[in-house]
Parts: structure tokens; C-alpha cells; sequence
């Protein structure tokens, strides 16, 4: 239930909106409010199935993996599963349905969603790999994040647009449990940090890969 | 508003399917061909499928009905409002988001447990609001000034790497998670329609992706202000 609280403050700015300025005729905004309502109920819903469906199942097979010691597949694993919770983040959905509707065929959708993918899929693994070798996150971010905005001074502008905005949502509400759940079995198993000291920087490190990713597409599709 | 309802529908559905189809493939792939092994409490584990699957198209559904259309409408009343309003009003609301995300509380949470109590759960959460709440700020400056996102990307992320340089060590990874927490389905169904309507409507349907790249701004928020709290508190405590 927790969850739909996130969607309080929109719910309250468009309801004084309606009041105070829109004024939209009651047949329209009936359709808001049935909108809103099924977001609500959607959000909750498919939170908790979730939690629910995919994450025991995905959590089972990492710590397979983990009592087995096959780091290797682990990291394989990490890094498919990376691949498709991007493909099924609901806010990676709806922010490349609104690139889509406002630039048509400039934004080539399943490149861009593909593109993010890759880049979280990539940099999944190298976060499992930060927590397995216990660097200091500031070997990712500073790096990662240097070279995003060096590449950021050269790319056009609409690239450099969508690469932050993807790079910011594909870290959502389904692949950051699962990152979480990776990140903490592989830190118990080697017993060199806290639970806690673990799965910080997950999401961090997950946000850069989609921005680096998709500034090289931009940049060489660009250069072509 | 004019809209095919039975469009949004069908597309919603077909989306779904094709968002989870991956990953309910590769979960099985491992499960049943790599590892060989039966699901433990199927049951549990079908119900829960076809709830998340279910609540998806009706959350792709719902926010193209509600948030998206309603942000953009927002948003052009917006552009004809005094800049002062306007930026008031971009700061309430991006606090606003922050203060009621889940995830955001549950960062504040561990911080706190994490610094041992000297970064206070309440401290935590006003520094991510503040760094949310300037974040669509400068948003609306820069669909006002109609500057690159570069350039304001640019030097924010300059200014978090000096910081890092600088900020205790422990704090580092929670701090730049605060980025990636704020930036939840608010964000991108309501604060970005919002900046793309307000776009628009000052300079036309060609402004194009000036608009967009708020969601990006306010990842970077919330780094800045959360590594600067860390930093102040380090200060006063060699003060001492």
C-alpha cells in the first residue's frame, strides 16, 4: 500500500489544478479520475505481484548459484536479468511513449529501450563485481559519471536528453529489488561487508551504464 | 482531450506482454533448463505473474489517461503565469514528490542506521526534497532560457564528482542512490508532461527536446545536496 503514497503529491496538484484553473468539464474529468484510479490500483497491483511472482523465483536462482560458488554464471545471470527488467520497467514504457509521441520516427523506441538495456545489463555486472571485489564505488561513479558528461559536451542534444532522462528511470521498482537481492547474496556469501553497506551504490552504478550506452549509440549513429 | 479509448487499451496490452514476456523467458530458462528444478509454491508464483501483469496495463493505461494529459495541461496554464510563481510552484512540487516516495524513506532509513545516527532519518529526506525541488527549479529555468541540458548536466555533475572527492567514504554510495531513488513514476508521468506541456506552450511544437531532460536533472538533485549535507556535518564534527 506504501507504494501508491509516491503517487499523492500528483493526485493533490492535479486535483487543486482542476479546481483552481483547468476547470475541465466533468464528462472529461471523470475520465482523469478513472485514469487515476487505475494507476493507483495498477501500481499497487503489479508492486505486489512482483514481489509476489519474480522475485522469490529470481532471488531462488542467484543463491543457487551463489551455494554453488559459480560466480560466472551468477554474473551471466546478473547481466541478462539486467537486459530484461530494463525491457520491463514500466517507467522506461511511459517515458520512451512520451519521446515517441513528441518526436515520431526521430526516436526509434526499441533502439533506445534496447540501448538502456545493454547499459544496465553491463553495468549490473559490474556493480555484482564492485560488492564480489570490494572496490570503492568511487572506481564506477567517478569514471562512469566523467566520461558521461565528456560525452555529453559532444553529443546532440536530443541524445544527451534521452540518455539521462532512460539513465535516471530503468533504476525502478523492478530491477532494483532484484539488483538488491543479487548484491546482498553475493556479499553475505564472501562475508566482506555488511548487508547494508552492499546494496548501497546498486542504483547509482545502474544509472550510469544506460547514459554511457546511450550516448555511444547517439554519438556514432551521429557519426555515420 | 480527445482520445481512442480502445487504442490506448489494445496498445497498453500488447505493450505488457511484450515488456514481460523477457523476463518471464529467461526466469524459466534458468529455472527449468539451467537449473533443473521445480517451482517452489507455483500457485504463488502464477497469481503473482498475472497480478504484476495485470496491474502494469492498468498502470500504462491509468497514467495516459491521468497523470500524462493532466501534466501536460498543468503545465501550459503554467507558461502563462509569473516566473517567480512558476518557480515557487516547480519547487513545492518536486519536494513534494520526494518527501512521498517510499524509496526515498527507505534510503533515509538505512542512512541513518548506516551513520550510526549522526545523519538523522528527517535530515536525509529534507536534503533529498531540497535537491528535488531545486532540480525542477532549474528545469524551468532552462525552458525559460532555452539552454542545452549540457549545460546544466554538465557542471552539476563537475561540481558532485569535487564533492565526492572530498565527502566521508561511507556516505558516497548513498548518496548518489539518492539520485536514482527520487526519479520514481511521479517524476516521469507527471513532473516530465508537465515541463513538456509548459515547453510547448512558450515556444511551440519545434522546441523539441527542451521539454524532456527533467528526469535527468532531478537524478542529479538530490546527489548534490545529499553529498554537501555529508560534507557540512564531516565539518562540524572536526570542529568539535
Amino acid at each position: 500500500m506504501e507504494t501508491a503514497l509516491s503517487l499523492t503529491p500528483a493526485i493533490v496538484f492535479m486535483v487543486l489544478a482542476q479546481v483552481i484553473w483547468l476547470r475541465l468539464p466533468w464528462e472529461e474529468f471523470g475520465i482523469v479520475l478513472i485514469g487515476l484510479a487505475c494507476t493507483v490500483f495498477g501500481f499497487v497491483l503489479f508492486i505486489q505481484g512482483a514481489k509476489l511472482g519474480l522475485l522469490p523465483l529470481g532471488q531462488g536462482i542467484g543463491t543457487a548459484f551463489i551455494e554453488r560458488g559459480a560466480v560466472k554464471p551468477l554474473l551471466v545471470f546478473g547481466f541478462l536479468l539486467g537486459i530484461v527488467l530494463t525491457v520491463a520497467e514500466p517507467d522506461v514504457r511511459l517515458l520512451t511513449f512520451q519521446l515517441d509521441d513528441m518526436f515520431g520516427d526521430t526516436v526509434n523506441r526499441t533502439a533506445l529501450i534496447g540501448a538502456a538495456a545493454l547499459g544496465l545489463g553491463l553495468f549490473a555486472v559490474m556493480a555484482l563485481l564492485r560488492i564480489a571485489l570490494a572496490w570503492p564505488i568511487h572506481y564506477v561513479l567517478i569514471p562512469g559519471y566523467g566520461l558521461a558528461m565528456v560525452l555529453a559536451l559532444f553529443a546532440d542534444e536530443l541524445t544527451v536528453t534521452q540518455a539521462f532522462d532512460i539513465g535516471a528511470v530503468t533504476t525502478g521498482p523492478m530491477t532494483v529489488p532484484f539488483l538488491i537481492a543479487l548484491g546482498v547474496g553475493i556479499a553475505s556469501v564472501l562475508g566482506n561487508q555488511s548487508r547494508m553497506r552492499a546494496s548501497f551504490g546498486l542504483m547509482a552504478i545502474g544509472s550510469v551504464g544506460p547514459v554511457l550506452i546511450v550516448l555511444v549509440w547517439g554519438l556514432l549513429r551521429g557519426a555515420s | 482531450m480527445t482520445l481512442d479509448l480502445w487504442s490506448t487499451v489494445s496498445h497498453a496490452a500488447l505493450e505488457v506482454v511484450e515488456a514481460t514476456l523477457p523476463v518471464l523467458a529467461l526466469i524459466a530458462f534458468f529455472q527449468f533448463v539451467v537449473l533443473r528444478r521445480p517451482v517452489n509454491q507455483p500457485r504463488a508464483v502464477v497469481t503473482g505473474i498475472v497480478m504484476a501483469m495485470f496491474g502494469f496495463f492498468l498502470f500504462i493505461v491509468g497514467a495516459k489517461l491521468s497523470l500524462i494529459p493532466m501534466g501536460v495541461a498543468i503545465g501550459e496554464v503554467l507558461a502563462g503565469a509569473p516566473i517567480v510563481a512558476v518557480l515557487g510552484f516547480a519547487f513545492v512540487l518536486g519536494a513534494a514528490v520526494a518527501f512521498a516516495e517510499p524509496a526515498v524513506r527507505i534510503l533515509a532509513f538505512e542512512v541513518d542506521e548506516v551513520s550510526a545516527g549522526s545523519l538523522r532519518k528527517r535530515l536525509i529526506s529534507s536534503a533529498v526534497a531540497l535537491g528535488v525541488g531545486i532540480a525542477v527549479m532549474v528545469s524551468v529555468l532552462r525552458i525559460v532560457h532555452e539552454l542545452p541540458l549540457a549545460a546544466v548536466l554538465v557542471p552539476g555533475y563537475a561540481l558532485a564528482i569535487v564533492l565526492t572527492l572530498f565527502t566521508p567514504r561511507d556516505m558516497v554510495p548513498a548518496a548518489f542512490d539518492a539520485g536514482a531513488v527520487a526519479t520514481g513514476p511521479v517524476a516521469v508521468n507527471f513532473v516530465l508532461p508537465l515541463t513538456t506541456g509548459m515547453a510547448i506552450a512558450l515556444w511551440g511544437e519545434d522546441v523539441g527536446a527542451l521539454g524532456f531532460g527533467v528526469v535527468g536533472i532531478i537524478a542529479l538533485g538530490p546527489i548534490i545536496t545529499m553529498l554537501a549535507l555529508s560534507l557540512s556535518l564531516r565539518r562540524r564534527e572536526s570542529d568539535d
